[in-house]
């Protein structure tokens, strides 16, 4: 088991985003998160990735509570952009690797390079497309061992879309796990293995696809509409 | 914790420069002004870096709360809580980065002082009296008589400076406390800044209720110049009180 939540809950003034998650994780799986948005798939994110504390319930990795030295193996991409203001696309790659030893920075320039984006570029500059590329590409270039990336394909054009699927894929393995959290259940239907339905801080359902496609035949999206 | 002190020192770079900026235009004003002997020209400019000093000094202290407010209100705060170092260590790295800043803007402004006293040297010839002019100043500031014993001015000046960075590291570690009681309390709120500066004056009124009292223990004198060393115990106890209970907080209940 690589990631366990017991009674997972946070709350906000009056609200619960996060409401007594039970989850359980394994290596070498690919995992979506689906929801609508406002159901706690970012909340849930940033409190697996270290970002926001629980109200109450546990988070274990690898059997040991969740702490700072784990983020060396969990790679955590949000939504928005974080970077600072004043950084180029280089600056990007050379903090990752100040920080994280699983980063790697041949591997980074390479991606920089078919992602078609340039080192000298600052930031601020990068159209929401780039900048998504950027973040994709920065937490790619890690060897995490838990990936969690926050609606990576939001707010991005077709082909872009594309190829941030091909380069998930290329780094998907055995030794690591990715969890995606989207609303787009096409776009992630042909290549994640479990599905994790999630509504209102609540998690309804945790369904194997492949399972699912052998016992009954359902499609990603027609379990979706059953649940949801 | 060099890398993370290395990310805060840029995150205030575009400050320095606007120092460094605004500190060459007054000292080139302050050379024409002797060079071409108008009194004005170099009197304006010497009052705009001492004043300068003084206020650049107070406002880069201010300035690193403001950042950490900054990181923890926008995204950005990402960069910092998703790197594998603990919270001593991240605010460890925000205080030495703002200590560092406070060095550099008097490294700066004392590069300033020698430069335009240099100048004022050359230009006027008249080495010793000004020498002696500067030294007969210091004495006043120091002991407010111009009786002087030379060690003494200089061992005084050492604690008025150390008085001072004392006090400049209170108002840091209580800044830094504020913005995470109150980014804690709350959490998305807009109010949250404005809340930060009540706590800091509540906070710094409760030290110096404290300061106040440890003052009244009977056989403790009062320091002519600085703080006395009771005092200065006092505050460095409830800087590293305020430091820890920041980290803890932030450790336990901070979300970004």
């Amino acid at each position: 088991m690589i990631l366990e939540c017991k009674d997972l809950t946070k709350t906000f003034v009056g609200k619960r985003a996060v409401s007594n998650v039970n989850l359980s994780m394994e290596k070498g799986r690919i995992y979506g998160l689906l929801g609508e948005n406002g159901s706690g798939k970012t909340t849930w994110m940033k409190m697996t990735a270290g970002l926001t504390k629980p109200s109450s319930g546990e988070i274990l990795y690898k059997d040991h509570p969740l702490c700072y030295r784990d983020k060396a193996e969990i790679a955590y991409m949000s939504t928005e952009p974080f970077y600072y203001d004043y950084m180029k696309v280089e600056d990007v790659g050379q903090y990752y690797q100040d920080f994280f030893e699983d980063f790697d920075r041949e591997k980074f320039n390479g991606l920089v390079e078919k992602a078609g984006l340039e080192n000298r570029m600052k930031v601020r500059n990068l159209s929401s497309g780039m900048g998504a590329k950027l973040k994709i590409v920065a937490t790619m270039s890690r060897k995490a061992v838990l990936c969690l990336l926050d609606e990576p394909l939001n707010g991005i054009d077709y082909k872009a879309r594309e190829e941030i699927i091909s380069l998930i894929l290329s780094e998907a393995g055995e030794d690591n796990t990715i969890v995606i959290s989207t609303h787009l259940l096409e776009e992630v239907e042909s290549f994640i293995d479990e599905a994790i339905f999630i509504k209102s801080g609540e998690v309804l359902k945790v369904a194997d696809l492949e399972r699912e496609r052998i016992t009954s035949g359902r499609s990603l999206t027609d379990i979706y509409m059953d649940v949801m | 914790m060099g890398k993370l002190i290395k990310y805060e020192w840029k995150k205030q770079r575009t400050s320095r420069m606007v120092m460094l900026v605004g500190l060459a235009v007054c000292l080139l004003a302050f050379i024409w002004g002797l060079i071409f002997e108008s009194d004005s020209v170099a009197t304006c400019s010497l009052g705009l870096m001492l004043c300068g000093s003084f206020l650049l000094l107070l406002y880069t202290g201010v300035e690193s709360i403001l950042v950490l407010n900054r990181d923890l209100k926008t995204k950005q705060s990402y960069m910092l809580w998703m790197v594998p170092k603990s919270i001593w260590e991240i605010f460890g790295a925000k205080f030495l980065a703002a200590i560092l800043q406070m060095l550099f803007v008097f490294a700066l402004f004392f590069g300033a002082g020698c430069i335009s006293l240099i100048s004022a040297l050359y230009a006027s010839g008249g080495i010793r009296q000004i020498a002696e002019a500067c030294t007969r100043i210091f004495e006043f500031l120091v002991t407010g008589t111009t009786d002087y014993n030379k060690g003494a001015i200089f061992l005084n000046l050492i604690w008025f400076a150390f008085s001072f960075f004392v006090a400049w590291t209170e108002v840091i570690m209580i800044g830094f406390l504020a913005v995470v009681l109150s980014r804690t309390l709350l959490i998305r709120s807009r109010f949250a800044g404005f809340f930060a500066v009540i706590l800091f004056f509540v906070i710094n009124w409760i030290a110096e209720r404290g300061s106040y009292l440890v003052t009244q223990i009977p056989g403790l004198e009062v320091s002519p110049i600085g703080m006395n060393v009771w005092e200065i115990f006092y505050y460095l106890i409830f800087c590293v009180v305020v430091f820890a209970v920041t980290c803890v907080l932030a450790d336990r209940k901070l979300s970004v």
